[in-house]
């Protein structure tokens, strides 16, 4: 398979003027300005294959917007170099963007006064389609998105899930090989949430549509995407399966006894008691250092046990902790 | 490549004539103000060549050719390149990642994407103004001389637009330095003397814009037609290339927007 992206040492740099807060220090700073230069994209490297499904994750000022950007073609990088199929997004640009679709959730393209369909038929013309193509895809990428009551109403009247689905019709127009798509899911509710994932995975299955994809949402992430790259202050922290998250920082796992008979206190290796009554006890286990079984052995051989239960730590808080690293 | 862009051009003001009709009232008082606005300043120099005649050479009939090439090249800019005047909005707010995505040139996918339909006021006001002051023997001259100082008109706001790029917030600055090259070239070109007149043919050109083509129109000037087509291309060279540089310079951003 070919690498659909590339990208090697990409650098950006933003320079911010910084000043202390008043006015004085505002007239200080007409003529003596501060400037800090702030890393986005901190010389990070990797490749993405044909038809891959990759989610970019990280904390709010990772850089992942910015990375996305720069293979997009709209902002330009200091240092580095990336691919998009084989193209520059610095001096290729043009022929990329035919190669391209971007659906960014807080920047929407289409006309907020107009119908959608208007916003379809004004790029299918950007986009050079061949009109009776066009129509054709325009129709079947409607009926799979369900939008068909929607197109002619004004984008201003739908609500913000119709709108979303509307926006991956418009970016998917001209059958772009690789999708950039920004927090697609910010806003919105469950139900839509899910609908959206589905769509994504089909696109990506029926025409082996690449799919980079941020998010917030680790839902998102674990029910889309097979490959996870986190950043964090501009550079790659992790980059591998979601599954590989899980085993290698779900080591805690929490355990709720309740007992028939007066628990005691007790010792083991990796195992940590966060809270005790006569009957009950809460313990949180690290299962590298010591195994699930010791520990219900041990409880059971002790006591007479009424009931049991084995918590894992959500997914969301061991993302965290690897943001704060 | 060209009949491409023609044809996203006619389609973007197909669009902006049906989010026009969208607010139909809005856009007929548009239309007015912009109508009544010319009217008060004819009214205006009836008044003042009613006393005076002449102010050095120039009469009211030059006067109304010079209203006539300001009107409408200020008018078919805002129908056809109607986000002369956004372009440090649009770089300031992060509005130019949506034509960086698509496969369009850039500087004139942001010119065209809005059409301002009520400068058709200005338009209708300048055709009846031409109608009345033109003989018929100087209209293509007429033409081109719409043509080239539209085209200064567009370079100048590209060129204080591109400030944004530069200088980060610079919306007010952009929009103040158009207006007032706008107003610099709706006075007789002959006020201005000496030092004063210079500037005005180099670095702020409103003297190319209106001042120069009545004068041509007056009694032409082979020298002074070349000197001005010349400088039509000049301008419009660096207003591109200024916009380009700061292209590189472009750091996006993260408002929330929607398109209307």
């Amino acid at each position: 398979m070919n690498s659909a992206i590339s990208v090697k040492n990409l650098t950006k740099t933003f320079r911010t003027k910084t000043r202390e807060a008043g006015v004085s220090a505002s007239f200080k700073a007409i003529f003596k300005p501060n400037y800090k230069k702030v890393h986005a994209v901190n010389n990070i490297s990797f490749d993405v294959k044909e038809g891959e499904l990759v989610a970019f994750i990280g904390p709010n000022g990772a850089g992942k917007s910015t990375t996305l950007k720069m293979l997009s073609g709209i902002l330009f990088q200091d240092k580095g170099e990336c691919r998009v199929n084989s193209l520059d997004p610095q001096t290729q640009r043009k022929q990329l963007a035919f190669q391209i679709g971007t659906v960014f959730g807080q920047k929407p393209q289409l006309w907020f006064h107009l119908p959608a369909i208007e916003s379809f038929n004004l790029f299918s013309k950007i986009y050079e389609l061949d009109k009776e193509e066009y129509t054709k895809r325009m129709l079947s990428l409607v009926k799979k998105f369900e939008i068909e009551d929607l197109i002619h109403q004004p984008v201003r009247k739908l609500s913000l899930g119709q709108r979303m689905r509307c926006e991956f019709v418009l970016s998917l127009l001209h059958n772009p090989k690789v999708l950039f798509l920004d927090e697609p899911t910010i806003g919105l509710d469950v139900v839509v949430k899910k609908t959206i994932r589905e769509l994504i995975k089909k696109i990506n299955k029926e025409d082996n549509v690449t799919v980079i994809l941020t998010s917030h949402d680790i839902a998102d992430v674990e029910n889309i995407c097979n490959r996870v790259i986190i950043v964090n202050k501009g550079k790659i922290v992790y980059d591998g399966s979601f599954e590989r998250i899980k085993k290698q920082y779900l080591a805690k796992k929490f355990v709720k006894v309740l007992s028939e008979t007066p628990i005691n206190s007790f010792e083991m290796k990796g195992v940590e008691i966060v809270k005790k009554t006569k009957f009950s006890i809460e313990l949180e286990v690290n299962t590298k250092e010591t195994s699930m079984g010791k520990l219900i052995d041990f409880l059971t051989k002790n006591n007479t046990i009424n009931d049991l239960s084995v918590e894992e730590t959500p997914v969301e808080e061991v993302i965290a902790e690897i943001y704060q690293r | 490549m060209v009949v491409n862009h023609l044809r996203v051009h006619w389609e973007y003001l197909k669009v902006a004539l049906s989010t026009a009709m969208e607010y139909k009232i809005n856009f007929i008082i548009q239309v007015l103000a912009m109508v009544f606005n010319d009217v008060v300043w004819i009214i205006f120099w009836l008044i003042f060549f009613n006393r005076f005649q002449n102010v050095g050479g120039w009469v009211l009939g030059d006067m109304l050719m010079l209203y006539a090439i300001i009107t409408l090249s200020y008018g078919l800019s805002s129908v056809f390149f109607g986000n002369r005047n956004r372009i440090a909005e649009i770089v300031n707010q992060g509005k130019l990642d949506f034509y960086l995505a698509l496969p369009k040139n850039v500087l004139f996918h942001v010119l065209i994407s809005r059409s301002s339909f009520y400068g058709l006021g200005d338009v209708v006001f300048g055709i009846i103004l031409a109608f009345i002051v033109l003989s018929l023997a100087s209209l293509s001259l007429f033409l081109i001389l719409v043509l080239a100082s539209t085209s200064i008109l567009l370079s100048v706001a590209i060129l204080s637009g591109s400030l944004a790029f530069f200088f980060g917030n610079a919306e007010a600055t952009s929009r103040n330095i158009f207006m007032g090259t706008l107003s610099l070239a709706s006075y007789p070109l002959s006020v201005y003397q000496g030092v004063t007149k210079f500037i005005l043919l180099t670095i702020i050109p409103a003297g190319f814009i209106s001042g120069v083509p009545v004068e041509l129109l007056k009694s032409f000037n082979a020298q002074w037609f070349w000197l001005t087509i010349g400088f039509v291309v000049l301008i419009f060279s660096i207003a591109t290339f200024v916009f380009y540089r700061g292209l590189k310079k472009y750091e996006s951003g993260n408002l929330m927007y929607v398109r209307t």
